[in-house]
């Protein structure tokens, strides 16, 4: 994705030197190497720390293919917290990199996931699952164990992808993304009234199971659901490094874009489709996670000192990862048996960091690249 | 062969369910490289309709545009951008990005799909930053330059894209005058130094009487293709323009805005201050006898003004229907008139003379 590094010139031309320097993306891919080291430190730590500490030699023993000195810990680190770990690394790469396509797209500073109605719409699935089993057959859920997980997942992924499709079909036939901004966020409210209701009408203890899904958490991914999660998150990613030219093109609005020769529409369905899938799968796993994907854009932006997608993509990947796997680490509450919402903690971090950008550079919009 | 030709072109809307609104029909323009031409017309005669369409943004309702010999409607938009490069209305914000990095956009339609830039593309970006003349001011952040840099980097953008046809929607609306008329300059030297074809859209009737290599008026749903002088001699230019209050001076070239009408005068005399008489009596409401035609050139009174210049001084020496007055400055001059209106004014037989 990266440019090469441009040979040094023959003649050492100075002036042509300092250009080439202007031209590319300088010194910043080291800033992607510092993130890089950032995100393996805080995935090792996500591994140490938690209810009990492990030292990290017996961690890179097991990892390494070897038995821990105690077989619990084997157990604790290959079975919970691996999976962990790997499920918020995948899944804050996923939220960030799809929060900064929506913000570019929308060219608006509070787009994220969120958006497009693919959490709304997972959410519906979900609550029509949890709410109306419940009704229906009493604790006949509960019952499902693992079959019950894979049914919840499977609702999610489904109602995050009806209303993905609900968008692409609504986008081909809109002009201007602004108008698609707004009918989303409507397409939103509509599911979310729909799950409104659904609770209203719903037994209280069907009520605490949907809303303990709503808290959301990278705990519940087993190593059998891991390679649906990655392949879909994998899919995303590459996807969005595909698209970071147009991006870049689409940095100028719609207009300028379309006379540089972009094909708007499939670009729009590119990045809609990327977005969907990325948030839409993350969504059905782990439930409806908040702020990673409005938040790391903007984080990206200040770090990197630049709107140019060659840096921010790869950098929102690795920063939402580590960003995602922080905030499950904070979640346990390292050396209490104590496990706090997911959700409150991103926006106890999110929230906060999102302020202090916005109060720091005077106007969100102008870091925005829009 | 011309870089832009328009065959039987009609513009306007078609929507389903409702009539055809046609802009401007029969169009057959031409616009061949390295000329300078600007679009002129009043507010709201269908100029930004032109455009679009040309621009391939809004399809023709009958009729071709023709780039280089190719029919628009059959490029892709990546052919069509190597055709055509625009500088639109809109001010994008484009955040964190430099001058060269906003230039280097220009390259999009030559780069491979990673946008990976070759020694070739860097080459042309730091050209095209050269040409405009903003080296200075392309390393630093976009969001920090002035409305007037920041355009120059849209110019050289538009520029980088390398297309043989440039496009610009209003490039000095934002821009102070001594601005406007630098990127008019700059505009000019381009066409002529890069063999572009330029066609800019603007509202500075003045700069586009003075830049533009070829005027298109657009009026009344036709476009009168034209030298500047040649359309100022031929009564197209203040045909085009004509509405209530405001006036073109033929002889200065330059539009006035008009007062309630108070009578029609002659100066006599010559030279600079000859000019500024003429513009005074403009202003405060006055036809001059060669503007005017018809039966009002010859309403009594005509308001006489002699100019005597010496050495020293200046004097302006009005006789108006038998009053006179004897002025040393313009100001002078307009507070006599004034004067002397308001006497008229009151007179019985004022509304018989002017009858």
């Amino acid at each position: 994705m990266l440019p090469k590094p441009a040979p040094i010139s023959q003649a050492s031309d100075y002036a042509q030197d300092v250009s080439q320097a202007r031209l590319n993306l300088g010194l910043r891919p080291l800033l992607l190497l510092a993130l890089l080291v950032g995100l393996v430190a805080v995935f090792l730590l996500s591994l140490a720390l938690g209810s009990i500490s492990i030292p990290l030699d017996q961690i890179l023993t097991v990892l390494l293919g070897g038995e821990a000195e105690r077989a619990s810990w084997t157990n604790i680190i290959l079975r919970i917290r691996l999976p962990k770990a790997t499920t918020a690394a995948l899944a804050g790469a996923a939220l960030g990199v799809s929060g900064l396509l929506m913000q570019t797209f929308f060219r608006n500073p509070l787009a994220d996931p969120s958006v497009l109605g693919v959490n709304a719409g997972a959410s519906l699935g979900v609550a029509l699952v949890v709410l109306s089993v419940g009704t229906v057959g009493g604790a006949l859920l509960a019952g499902f164990g693992l079959l019950g997980d894979l049914l919840l997942v499977a609702a999610a992924a489904l109602g995050a992808a009806l209303t993905m499709l609900l968008v692409l079909l609504v986008a081909s036939r809109v002009q201007h993304s602004v108008t698609l901004l707004i009918l989303g966020l409507m397409i939103g409210y509509l599911v979310s009234a729909a799950v409104s209701l659904l609770l209203y009408f719903a037994i209280p203890e069907r009520i605490q199971a949907y809303i303990s899904w709503t808290f959301g958490s990278f705990g519940g991914v087993t190593w059998e659901q891991m390679p649906i999660l990655a392949a879909g998150v994998l899919l995303g990613l590459a996807l969005s490094l595909a698209l970071t030219k147009p991006l870049n093109a689409l940095l100028l609005g719609e207009g300028y874009a379309r006379s540089l020769g972009l094909n708007l529409m499939l670009v729009r369905m590119a990045i809609i489709s990327a977005t969907a899938l990325l948030a839409g799968v993350v969504t059905a796993f782990c439930g409806p996670i908040a702020f990673l994907g409005i938040a790391v854009p903007h984080l990206c932006r200040s770090f990197f000192g630049t709107s140019d997608h060659r840096m921010l993509v790869p950098g929102a990947m690795l920063m939402g990862s580590t960003a995602a796997m922080l905030a499950a680490l904070i979640a346990e509450v390292p050396g209490r048996n104590l496990i706090l919402p997911l959700n409150a903690v991103t926006a106890l971090m999110g929230a906060p960091v999102v302020i202090a950008i916005i109060l720091h550079r005077r106007n969100a919009a102008q870091t925005l690249g829009s | 062969m011309n870089v832009l030709e328009t065959q039987d072109l009609a513009i306007g809307y078609a929507a389903s369910r409702r009539p055809r609104i046609v802009v401007a029909q029969g169009l057959n323009l031409r616009l061949e490289a390295g000329r300078l031409v600007c679009l002129l017309g009043a507010n709201g005669v269908g100029k930004s309709t032109l455009m679009r369409t040309i621009a391939a943004v809004q399809k023709p309702l009958a009729g071709r545009v023709l780039l280089a010999g190719r029919d628009t409607a059959r490029l892709k938009p990546r052919q069509l951008a190597s055709y055509l490069s625009v500088v639109l209305t809109e001010r994008p914000n484009i955040g964190l990005l430099n001058g060269y990095a906003l230039v280097a956009l220009g390259r999009h339609p030559h780069t491979d799909w990673t946008g990976r830039l070759s020694r070739h593309d860097e080459a042309v970006i730091r050209w095209a930053v050269e040409a405009v003349g903003a080296c200075d001011v392309a390393e630093r952040p976009v969001m920090e330059l002035s409305d007037g840099q920041r355009q120059k980097l849209m110019i050289a953008r538009a520029l980088a894209q390398e297309a043989p046809l440039i496009l610009l929607d209003e490039p000095t609306a934002f821009l102070d005058l001594p601005r406007r008329a630098e990127i008019m300059r700059l505009l000019r030297h381009l066409a002529s130094q890069t063999g572009r074809a330029i066609l800019l859209s603007t509202h500075d009737l003045d700069l586009a009487l003075r830049s533009a290599d070829t005027l298109w008026l657009m009026a009344a749903g036709q476009v009168c293709v034209g030298a500047p002088e040649d359309l100022v001699i031929s009564r197209a230019f203040e045909d085009a323009f004509r509405s209530e209050g405001v006036v073109f001076d033929r002889t200065t070239g330059t539009f006035s805005v008009q007062a309630e009408r108070r009578g029609t005068a002659v100066v006599h005399g010559q030279g600079i201050v000859h000019t500024w008489t003429r513009r005074a009596l403009q202003r405060s409401g006055f036809a001059l006898l060669d503007e005017v035609e018809g039966p009002e050139r010859h309403a009594p009174p005509l308001l006489h003004i002699r100019l005597h210049e010496s050495a020293e001084r200046v004097q302006w020496s009005v006789d108006w229907g038998g009053a006179e007055a004897t002025c040393s400055s313009i100001g002078e001059l307009l507070a006599a008139l004034q004067q002397l209106h308001g006497a008229r004014a009151a007179r019985p037989d004022f509304e018989a003379a002017q009858a």
